[in-house]
């Protein structure tokens, strides 16, 4: 009897001791993500005459090809034949999109990469640029939406016959 | 009677030791261990949309280890839920793709414990948010089978 009574009771013993391993265990924890969002512009070349690569990005190329007063215009350009000079005018399309920025509106100019070859002017809405000071385009840019701007290579008759290769530099900053 | 008392005792003494129900998560990024356990803060740094051309918003992902901690050695699995405060407004937080609000989801069903389980968190901030300082606390749950 003795004996009965000791197994029953160590018997619900074990069992009370199995039941808490039994239960789920639970916990929680806080991981706290931090960062620090920085205001930022971006600048892309939509579009240019010629053969155009890398437009959508910030560095595109446009070929013309071989030019001449008398030959044919590159792709999307126009040729005007001047008295003295001859005319290739195309347009270039800028667009600047924004992040994190209260900023509503910024300011667009353009430089030359470098000197034009003699004879050969260089002109973005009507002015000239030089590759020694930038050239205003807009001081009141819409973000997101593209700007169109003439863009223009006039050639002297008497210019050499030579490559005209040159980098048009844009920059945005935001007002 | 002695000896049903000294047995009962023993038994008792060693469910006490070995009932094991602490857990804890351990937070780890690819190097090191986060702050300590189930507090922990993960510095995404600068976050900056720069020249990226994702239309949503910046995104910015994170690959975190988690671990869930026992002593217990019967523990196989468990159920791992997340869900954030909502207190910052500026970005959406996902846990492998599943994206958190106020209320928990389960991010993990069969969590296996004391094993480092990898997720990646992301972090998406629209453009139109501003800039400046966020702190998102993501707080995590895990329940074991």
């Amino acid at each position: 009897m003795k004996n009965t009574t000791l197994l029953a009771v160590a018997a619900a013993a074990v069992l009370l001791v199995a039941a808490p391993g039994a239960q789920a265990a639970t916990s929680s924890g806080t991981l706290t993500v931090t960062g620090t969002v920085e205001s930022s512009i971006n600048l892309t070349v939509e579009s240019a005459g010629g053969t155009t690569s890398g437009t959508g990005t910030a560095a595109a190329t446009s070929a013309l090809g071989n030019i001449s007063k008398y030959g044919s215009a590159p792709t999307g350009f126009t040729l005007a034949r001047g008295a003295s000079n001859w005319t290739l005018s195309s347009t270039v399309g800028v667009k600047v999109d924004k992040a994190n920025l209260t900023s509503t509106d910024y300011t667009l100019t353009a430089q030359l990469g470098s000197a034009p070859a003699s004879g050969v002017t260089w002109k973005l809405n009507g002015s000239t640029l030089s590759d020694s000071a930038a050239t205003t385009l807009t001081s009141t840019g819409t973000y997101g939406s593209t700007g169109s701007y003439s863009w223009d290579v006039v050639v002297a008759d008497s210019a050499a016959a030579a490559a005209i290769d040159n980098a048009i530099n844009f920059t945005a900053t935001s007002n | 009677m002695r000896q049903l008392i000294a047995i009962s005792a023993f038994l008792l003494l060693a469910g006490g030791v070995s009932a094991g129900n602490d857990i804890r998560l351990v937070f780890a990024d690819a190097s090191h261990r986060l702050g300590r356990p189930n507090v922990a803060n993960l510095d995404l740094g600068v976050i900056s949309h720069g020249a990226s051309r994702q239309q949503g918003g910046t995104r910015v992902t994170k690959r975190i280890r988690v671990v869930a901690e026992t002593d217990a050695k019967e523990r196989r699995t468990a159920r791992l839920s997340a869900w954030t405060d909502g207190t910052e407004t500026r970005c959406r937080v996902r846990i492998n793709g599943i994206a958190l609000s106020a209320v928990p989801v389960v991010v993990d069903p069969m969590m296996p414990v004391g094993v480092g389980v990898e997720y990646t968190i992301e972090l998406e901030v629209p453009r139109d948010a501003s800039a400046g300082a966020l702190a998102e606390a993501i707080t995590w749950n895990v329940e074991t089978h």
